[in-house]
């Protein structure tokens, strides 16, 4: 019953701290443009080299040009394969890959989880989670010896960042344990129905306790770390990095940017020369207030 | 392995460059690391042994406080949605979301030319700032830093060497570039220095005081009025008949001209065969075009897009009412590359309703010239090795890659790319307002550390004539970057032992043309 309860906290903290955070960010204020090539955007000819509409004569009487399928694809491509992590830096690539790769075979694994709790057909479950997780302890184990050994990376990790790649070795780890030994997935199974239907709890062994818990304990944290790249990658391409939206396509930008500029400055230094009561355009078009 | 804990270790200099380490260039080029100028009494050189921003460290106690006091109050302004709007999405994004992979650390060339010296490595400088945000910022910050062993002593000396540590980035974005996640570490490096500027009044002289604050004041960063400037230019309009035996009269404040050309006016000075070359080019191809002497509408340089987002936004304003007020149907930005990107790309959304005038590049206008036929042009009158330089604020911050590529190849028999080129290229090294940070020592570390792998990138592009005798042409199409390039080459001695001159595109345009006097091109160095 506590193990319940707990995965029930855990994953409303797991809900409401990613919607927190993703909330925070997506509330900031519309900023200034700040985008790099090259971006999937436009002809496929002018992708290949970075190109941009700027290369377009007069390009403000043209159309912007709408590229969905080729950021998907782009996406896709990264998420699957990490492509850009492979190009720019190949030795840690095969383990971040195997560890991601592990993570989404371990949510699949919760889906199939679903499934059979639902339906009663737990085909899959037990080789999707050995799998997944042997990958995903292979990958994090190459990222642990990478961070120690490798000068530059170990320069730049804390005592966090070991203690992430810990936890997640110990899901994976945990994962392992329980579905390689006996009724272990089953155990799983029938936790999972009690979770998802509100039924009395079953009673379960240690292995498939401690995988629930370490479950547990990872979703609540996640909100809280920079593990959250995941979904904010959605944020630094789309909104920033390829945030290439000029006003003369968006014209109801003005009134976005309008209201910026009415946004109180404290800046203190002198040559800002912040009133009391200043604003962006009191300070940038020299009047005061 | 220096930490960034270190940042505070006093006393002495944190990471001396040291010659030994740097990776050698190629022949003919025997020497490394001149010994830098010395520092003048009392200037600050603890973080490297170069000086950016000449700061004296504070001597008593209470000047100490005061300057560690109001770093924390920046660091606090630069997270207020009402304070930083300008870019505090971009910059959230990237604090939150670093996972040190380090995919970034090979992308910089200041970091691999320096012999991989730890306070150069783009995360370095990111990874402190994110751990000086999370303890002085965020809510229990001080008590997690210690426990998450991240607490970092701000000192005067931390905050003097963070200072200079903002101004050992080009901005070139490489880093991001490289980045799996979209985190950018000159992004960073930008926003320490509006910390610095905007809140503090701290700035090299270059960029502020003698600056964007001149521009204002005066009309350019050059320091020319409007008189001056209109002056120079009609000097050059003399110069243009005798050289090309072109007729050119360039006209000022023309109400309802097509074009409203703003040049670097750096050019004016320093390169005059630039606007020169302009003004031939644009009068040849019949456009209606006008120069403004408004204040700083004649001038497309804004220095604040490097470090300070008021200043940058009054000098953007400034040029977009003076176009407001000639009625022309479009700007077009010259050889200037933060000049473009600071107008067309960053100023953008500052610019709203009728401010909003069209802004082109000059690359555009010129291949669109040059692909039209008015112009008569013969390529064998430009039949040298010919190489171009991409400056980062037009290639990988605006995705223009070809047009200059197309004009080139059209007209310059013996063209060839360095290697990486187009967005994959390298920073001249003078980016950032580099190029004209030459106060202090300062030179000493851009021409050494920063600018050393665009040496290394030209000498290749040429290693097919490597001799003297062969002149070469190195196309930079960015005021700044013929600034750094020119310093570059001097200091190297590339002239004199390798025969490679600089210069713009629009220079090659002209010694092209058949309906002006050939040489166009005059082969000295200058």
């Amino acid at each position: 019953m506590t193990l319940l309860v707990f995965l029930y906290v855990a994953g409303a903290v797991f809900l409401l701290g990613n919607a927190v955070r993703i909330a925070r960010i997506a509330l900031l204020p519309r900023h200034l443009r700040w985008e790099l090539y090259p971006m999937p955007r436009g002809a496929a000819a002018r992708q290949r080299y970075g190109g941009s509409y700027f290369e377009d004569t007069e390009w403000w009487t043209k159309p912007p040009s709408s590229s969905r399928w080729s950021e998907l694809g782009y996406i896709l491509r990264e998420v699957m394969t990490f492509a850009t992590l492979r190009k720019r830096n190949r030795p840690l690539w095969l383990w971040s890959w195997l560890m991601h790769l592990g993570g989404y075979g371990l949510g699949v694994t919760a889906a199939l989880l679903a499934i059979a709790a639902l339906t009663g057909n737990s085909a899959a479950i037990r080789v999707c989670a050995i799998v997944s997780s042997c990958a995903g302890l292979a990958g994090v184990s190459g990222l642990f010896v990478r961070r120690l050994r490798n000068a530059q990376m170990r320069a730049g990790t804390s005592r966090v960042d070991l203690f992430n790649l810990l936890l997640i070795a110990a899901v994976f780890g945990s994962a392992t344990c329980v579905h390689l030994l006996p009724g272990g997935t089953r155990e799983l199974v029938t936790f999972t129905r009690a979770l998802l239907r509100l039924e009395p709890v079953p009673v379960i062994g240690w292995p498939a306790a401690a995988q629930l818990f370490l479950l547990g304990v990872f979703a609540a944290y996640f909100p809280a770390t920079h593990m959250t790249h995941a979904y904010m990658k959605f944020f630094t391409y789309h909104r920033v990095r390829w945030d290439d939206s000029a006003v003369a396509h968006h014209p109801e930008m003005n009134r976005i940017m309008r209201a910026n500029a009415q946004r109180p400055i404290t800046w203190a230094a002198r040559h800002i020369a912040a009133g009391e009561n200043s604003t962006w355009a009191d300070v940038v078009g020299g009047r005061r207030s | 392995m220096i930490r960034p804990a270190d940042l505070s270790r006093a006393p002495g200099v944190l990471a001396p460059v040291a010659a030994e380490n740097l990776p050698p260039l190629p022949a003919p080029i025997d020497d490394s690391l001149k010994t830098p100028k010395p520092l003048r009494a009392g200037v600050d050189g603890s973080l490297d042994g170069f000086s950016a921003l000449g700061l004296r460290p504070p001597e008593s106690a209470q000047e100490q406080e005061a300057l560690v006091s109001r770093f924390v109050s920046g660091l606090h302004k630069l997270f207020s949605a009402d304070d930083n709007w300008t870019f505090l999405q971009q910059l959230q994004l990237s604090v939150d979301h670093c996972t040190g992979c380090q995919s970034c650390a090979d992308a910089c060339p200041i970091y691999q030319e320096s012999g991989r010296a730890e306070v150069y490595r783009p995360a370095y400088r990111s990874e402190i700032f994110r751990r000086l945000v999370r303890e002085y910022v965020q809510p229990g910050g001080s008590l997690l830093a210690r426990f998450r062993g991240e607490h970092i002593d701000l000192s005067a000396t931390a905050v003097i060497r963070l200072a200079e540590l903002a101004y050992r980035c080009t901005l070139c974005r490489r880093c991001a570039q490289a980045c799996p996640i979209g985190v950018d570490n000159g992004l960073i490096a930008h926003e320490l220095r509006k910390l610095f500027s905007m809140e503090m009044g701290l700035a090299p002289r270059e960029l502020h005081e003698k600056g964007s604050v001149v521009q204002l004041e005066v009309g350019s960063s050059t320091g020319m009025n409007p008189k001056a400037v209109r002056s120079n230019v009609e000097f050059l309009d003399d110069e243009a008949q005798e050289q090309t035996g072109f007729s050119v009269h360039t006209p000022w404040d023309k109400e309802g001209a097509d074009v409203l050309l703003i040049h670097n006016a750096g050019e004016i000075l320093s390169w005059p065969e630039n606007p020169i070359a302009f003004a031939v080019i644009l009068e040849a191809a019949g456009i209606s075009w006008t120069m403004s002497s408004d204040l700083a509408a004649y001038d497309s340089v804004n220095y604040g897009v490097w470090y300070d987002d008021v200043q940058f936004a009054r000098v953007a304003m400034r040029q977009a009412e003076a176009a407001r007020k000639l009625k022309v149907k479009k700007i077009v930005l010259g050889e200037c590359g933060h000049g473009h990107k600071a107008l067309m790309v960053v100023a953008d959304r500052l610019l709203t309703g009728d401010l909003n005038i069209p802004r082109e590049s000059a690359l555009v206008l010129l291949r669109d010239i040059v692909r039209s036929g008015r112009l008569k042009l013969d390529p064998a009158r430009n039949d040298f090795p010919v190489t171009l330089h991409d400056p980062c604020n037009m290639v990988r911050l605006m995705g223009i890659v070809e047009p200059q590529r197309e004009i080139l190849r059209a007209l310059c028999p013996q063209f060839r790319e360095m290697t990486p080129h187009g967005v994959d290229n390298y920073c001249c090294g003078g980016g950032s307002g580099f190029a004209i940070m030459s106060g202090n020592n300062f030179l000493d570390w851009r021409m050494t550390v920063a600018g050393r792998r665009k040496v290394r990138q030209i000498l290749d592009a040429f290693a097919d004539h490597p001799a003297p005798d062969v002149k070469k042409y190195l196309c930079a199409p960015c005021s700044n970057c013929k600034g750094q390039l020119r310093d570059l080459i001097q200091y190297h001695g590339l002239w004199e032992r390798s025969g490679i001159l600089y210069g713009g595109l629009a220079e090659l345009i002209v010694n092209a043309m058949t309906d002006v006097k050939p040489g166009f091109i005059q082969w000295e160095f200058h």
